[in-house]
């Protein structure tokens, strides 16, 4: 199941796709994503994907995820290395790619209309969600258990005290 | 982009028949509906005075009647034609383009980031975008902009500012979450306010 994290449950709600594009394809400076990251990854997997997705991706701590399943709605999904913290979420990893911003915006249609045929969770494209919550105890749990990765994480990345701190990890 | 005003949120557009009026004396411990409550047909109009009432008591001297030793809702004090001369100058001023980087420097810039909220020049994601990032910024105003970006037509602002709440650590709006997670139309917006509430 190929998995989009995005910024808001209540996404496909409206059905406007400026909307989605802003909460669920833009970068950070506002210009459309054009090669969107997304994982291949089964729904008991997501908590786990969510906290090695946010550790290698140099955030300050884990946060909360709204997922979106995309499958079957891009046709050449592109395997691309993405974490070097994480094998897991490494090997899952992969984006999608647009030639322009219209065919973005296509894709955006095509996953509302979907959504929307197919009614709301657990039928439509909104997966459950990932609290912070689950990240943290996902990442306590495995730092007790001594997962070697997380081990390294939380004793060598800069950010690692700060998930420590947060895991309540001693 | 979506360029609609977030006052669209109001009232009078959002339900154009609804008429509210609620007063009572200040301090009564249960609000009583004086006035006429009209056209309330529809499950949409049932919801929005339900979350009203709540966010009267909340906020139980509404602005426009402080002193007057009373609270009131008006619907059309939240509508668009009640701008006041500081959001119409808001709307004039030369905003950056919207981005979530925007949005996230202009933290350091309170008053900023509320003007570029009444703005009327973000489109309804940014202006969810906004609403979260408004929780983590220390005005005077913050409250009284989320309390109205709660009222908002679009699920995602409501749901945007109902995480700004979280950021804020609102801990006096549970009866005001208590509607909206009852009540509001949108399972996303429900959902979200059950999480602040630590159902």
């Amino acid at each position: 199941m190929l998995t989009r994290m995005v910024k808001r449950r209540s996404l496909l709600e409206s059905g406007d796709p400026q909307e989605v594009l802003t909460l669920g394809f833009c970068n950070r400076d506002g210009t459309p994503d054009l090669s969107p990251s997304t994982y291949d990854v089964e729904s008991a997997e997501l908590t786990r994907m969510r906290s090695e997705h946010c550790a290698g991706a140099n955030m300050d701590r884990p946060s909360k995820s709204f997922n979106l399943d995309v499958s079957g709605l891009h046709s050449t999904p592109t395997r691309t290395a993405a974490n070097s913290w994480f094998s897991f979420v490494d090997n899952i990893h992969f984006e999608l790619p647009f030639a322009t911003v219209a065919d973005l915006m296509d894709f955006i249609g095509r996953l509302i209309v979907d959504h929307q045929a197919r009614g709301d969770r657990p039928q439509g494209r909104l997966l459950d969600d990932v609290s912070e919550r689950q990240c943290e105890e996902h990442v306590r749990s495995a730092a007790i258990a001594g997962v070697a990765e997380w081990t390294r994480f939380l004793s060598e990345h800069p950010k690692g005290p700060s998930w420590r701190s947060r895991c309540r990890i001693p | 982009m979506n360029q609609q005003p977030y006052f669209s949120f109001a009232i009078g557009s959002f339900i154009p028949t609804v008429d509210v009026a609620v007063e009572s004396q200040r301090g009564a411990e249960v609000p009583e509906h004086t006035g006429p409550v009209t056209r309330a047909k529809s499950f949409a109009e049932v919801v929005t005075l339900s979350v009203l009432t709540a966010v009267a008591s909340v906020f139980p001297c509404h602005e426009a009647n402080a002193g007057r030793g009373a609270w009131a809702i008006h619907a059309d004090e939240f509508g668009s034609a009640q701008r006041s001369t500081a959001q119409t100058s808001a709307a004039l001023e030369d905003w950056p383009t919207p981005s979530e980087l925007a949005i996230t420097e202009m933290r350091s810039n309170p008053a900023r980031l509320i003007g570029w909220i009444e703005s009327g020049q973000l489109g309804t994601g940014y202006l969810s975008l906004a609403a979260e990032a408004l929780g983590e910024v220390d005005s005077p105003r913050t409250k009284s902009v989320l309390m109205q970006l709660l009222a908002h037509e679009a699920p995602v602002v409501r749901e945007g500012a109902i995480y700004g709440m979280a950021n804020l650590g609102i801990t006096d709006l549970k009866q005001v979450l208590r509607a909206i997670a009852d009540n509001d139309q949108s399972p996303g917006v429900r959902a979200a306010a059950l999480e602040l509430l630590g159902a």
